[in-house]
């Protein structure tokens, strides 16, 4: 009986599933506790334990960013004192500001460059007498994923010496490639402020508060690797690349054109109020993020393809980017 | 285990996955989602046992209060000024007419006795070695009944503030009509509101104000963080003022944006021996109940909401002291309960929680704000 069952083709079929749930059984490893919602309260105290290990070290590496009569906040990033914050706390290039570093030290800094669009910004720590200076490195792009748990650091409501840096803890919300979302509270002050990982790299900078104040927006770590060149020469990264001219809507059915600018590329190429995005240059596109980042990197003159339904049919579009029209 | 669905996992893994990652993290698994909640067991057994809810005669839920041995409860004194008909709403839902214990109320804390208690104190740990970023777990009106966060910076003493608005004062007396102002610090609650030089200050707080001591002696009342209500004579016009007290050494500006945007906050923010901060997103009624750790041991008792991000609790060693020190004046700044027949215990008065007020916050936050209170546009539409 059994020779002729492994004669037959059934065991053939089988087998791969047989293969697969072997492998699938070997490569289920129990997620690191950091990317899982708790499922027994020794998880609480195990993510407890690793995040009580990590944050002393990640600590030293916060800064308060001292500017005329403002504060914000920020983290050192190199031994030689490069400040990671917010493109709206460091503001325009090249201008004198002080951080203040966990030990109390108040050190002398120069602004860099920053992105309107990501919002990220650079100082550099100038002062001559910066020795040992503790930092903590920044993630590499893609580690940081939605449902990590995360913390996020800062000086809100200016340097405290008594209370030194805040902490609290949350998880990774949502991330795309310009906003990444958080329920880790932040406050004004916090701006530039890092996000870590449990790994106490940086992941984000502090950026926006959110609607509820359990969901707050940082500008990924992606953004800085991205235009790091850029941001060390001291350049502004402007948000407006070539232009569109065509405003989204995350509806029901998915991402709705819901506003066409006069005179702009969309209106010349025939896109409607109404029309549903099925892609951007051949890829899905699930929400506003997307679509402002795919667009947002192309130049004037760049042309870009639309896949959107309309009235039931699928229509293509070959749009030609360009300059935002004079209101 | 059954090895149908195992066969069938392979298959799913194949084509179920494929339609991409969830756009966002369920809210059950967020820092105070239902499935983050539900793990801390322990705390919630000590919460439903030894926290009780501290009602006025009009049912108006005032605080929690935390039992601290079998027959004793400590809450938040400030919130009883004033107050008549104070009760407890008990776990296992009794209603009782405590008996204060008259006692100096240092760092705002109530004592009260529970006639033949036999409650389920919390049982409390030292707080000296609860570091940042541990668990911190509090009571909430919002189910399942608790919410968490951690230990959010350094322990420190919080001294009585003195709050400014930011002028500086000149001739008053009846001639003038009031204090005048000679100048006007650009980054103060004065300047915020748009007090000018010049201006005479007739009234703050529905006081009329003719001395410059008087002013000063009113604002000092008050902490940093409260809207004044001012009146000003401009060109023989009474204008009114909201002017946001400020404190000294903070940057006005930001200090005034993170208050706008907090909704209400505890009326004393200070005076408080040593505080634990955390960033559990309490409301103003939801003090005076225990500080868990994760093992349900208590290390303090909440005190203070102090803005949208910040809240301050005492520690163990704070609240043992107030309990060991058995002063017998009368407490400096609380009203005598009022001498009324007890209540015999078979009546249960249901206590109504003092009806949500639309948070102020949500008026300002919205739209998005950067982190500087600077408005940005929204992230729905895009040029």
């Amino acid at each position: 009986m059994m020779s002729m069952l492994l004669k037959t083709p059934f065991l053939l079929v089988l087998f791969p599933f047989l293969m697969a749930l072997v492998a699938t059984a070997k490569d289920s490893p129990e997620p690191p506790i950091f990317k899982k919602t708790p499922t027994a309260e020794a998880d609480l105290i195990q993510l407890q334990d690793d995040f009580l290990e990590i944050l002393p070290e990640a600590r030293k590496a916060v800064v308060c960013v001292k500017f005329k009569n403002s504060s914000g906040s920020g983290v050192i990033v190199s031994s030689d004192g490069l400040v990671l914050t917010a493109g709206h706390v460091s503001g325009k290039p090249d201008q004198k500001m002080h951080v203040i570093l966990e030990d109390g030290r108040k050190l002398e800094a120069v602004t860099l460059g920053r992105s309107d669009f990501a919002d990220s910004g650079l100082i550099q720590i100038t002062d001559t007498n910066a020795v040992d200076i503790p930092y903590r490195p920044m993630a590499p792009s893609d580690k940081a994923v939605m449902g990590d748990w995360v913390f996020s650091m800062g000086h809100p409501n200016g340097y405290n010496k008594a209370r030194g840096s805040v902490v609290r803890l949350g998880r990774i919300i949502s991330k795309r490639s310009a906003r990444m979302r958080t329920d880790c509270k932040i406050v004004m002050g916090d701006s530039g402020g890092p996000l870590f990982n449990f790994d106490g790299e940086v992941i984000g900078i502090h950026s926006r508060i959110g609607r509820i104040d359990t969901e707050n927006y940082h500008c990924p770590i992606e953004a800085y690797h991205a235009d790091m060149g850029a941001l060390q020469a001291g350049s502004v990264v402007s948000r407006q690349g070539g232009y569109l001219g065509a405003a989204v809507r995350k509806e029901a059915e998915g991402l709705i054109i819901r506003l066409i600018v006069e005179g702009s590329a969309a209106e010349k190429a025939g896109l409607e109020i109404g029309d549903i995005v099925l892609s951007v240059k051949d890829e899905k596109c699930l929400d506003v993020d997307e679509w402002k980042t795919r667009i947002g990197v192309h130049e004037i003159g760049e042309r870009i393809q639309l896949k959107i339904e309309r009235d039931g049919e699928v229509l293509d579009f070959d749009v030609k980017l360009a300059k935002r029209p004079r209101r | 285990m059954n090895i149908i669905p195992r066969l069938l996992l392979p298959l799913f893994l194949a084509f179920g996955l494929s339609s991409g990652a969830q756009e966002k993290l369920d809210e059950d698994k967020r820092l105070n989602g239902k499935e983050v909640l539900e793990r801390f067991e322990s705390a919630k057994k000590v919460m439903d046992a030894s926290v009780v809810e501290v009602v006025n005669g009009k049912g108006d839920l005032l605080a929690f209060g935390t039992v601290v041995s079998k027959d004793q409860v400590l809450t938040k004194a400030s919130v009883l000024i004033a107050q008549e008909g104070i009760q407890f709403k008990m776990p296992g839902g009794k209603t009782i007419t405590p008996k204060r214990v008259d006692r100096l109320a240092n760092n705002d804390l109530a004592l009260f006795d529970i006639p033949d208690g036999d409650l389920t104190p919390v049982s409390f740990v030292p707080a000296k070695d609860f570091k940042q970023g541990a668990w911190l777990v509090t009571r909430s009106l919002k189910e399942p009944g608790i919410m968490v966060g951690v230990k959010a910076a350094n322990n420190r003493g919080i001294k009585k503030q003195r709050g400014v608005i930011g002028v500086v004062l000149g001739a008053d007396g009846a001639e003038v009509g009031g204090v005048t102002v000679i100048d006007v610090d650009r980054d103060g609650g004065a300047s915020e509101a748009g007090i000018l030089k010049g201006d005479v200050i007739t009234a703050i707080e529905g006081l009329v104000i003719t001395k410059r001591a008087d002013l000063v002696a009113e604002i000092t009342k008050h902490e940093p963080g409260k809207l004044l209500k001012m009146k000003i004579s401009r060109n023989d016009v009474e204008i009114d003022k909201e002017v946001r007290l400020g404190h000294r050494e903070h940057v006005f500006a930001q200090f005034n944006r993170i208050a706008k945007i907090s909704g209400p906050t505890s009326k004393r923010k200070s005076g408080f021996e040593e505080i634990i901060q955390h960033d559990i997103p309490l409301s103003v009624v939801e003090m005076g109940g225990p500080m868990l750790n994760v093992k349900g041991e208590c290390i303090g008792i909440n005190i203070s909401r102090i803005n949208r991000s910040e809240n301050f609790a005492l520690p163990t060693e704070v609240v043992q002291h107030f309990l060991t020190t058995t002063d017998p004046e009368p407490p400096a700044v609380v009203a005598k309960p009022p001498v009324k027949p007890d209540l015999p215990p078979s009546v249960v008065i249901t206590p109504k929680p003092v009806p949500a007020k639309p948070a102020p916050e949500e008026a300002v936050v919205d739209p998005m704000t950067d982190l500087d209170g600077n408005e940005v546009e929204p992230y729905e539409l895009v040029e």
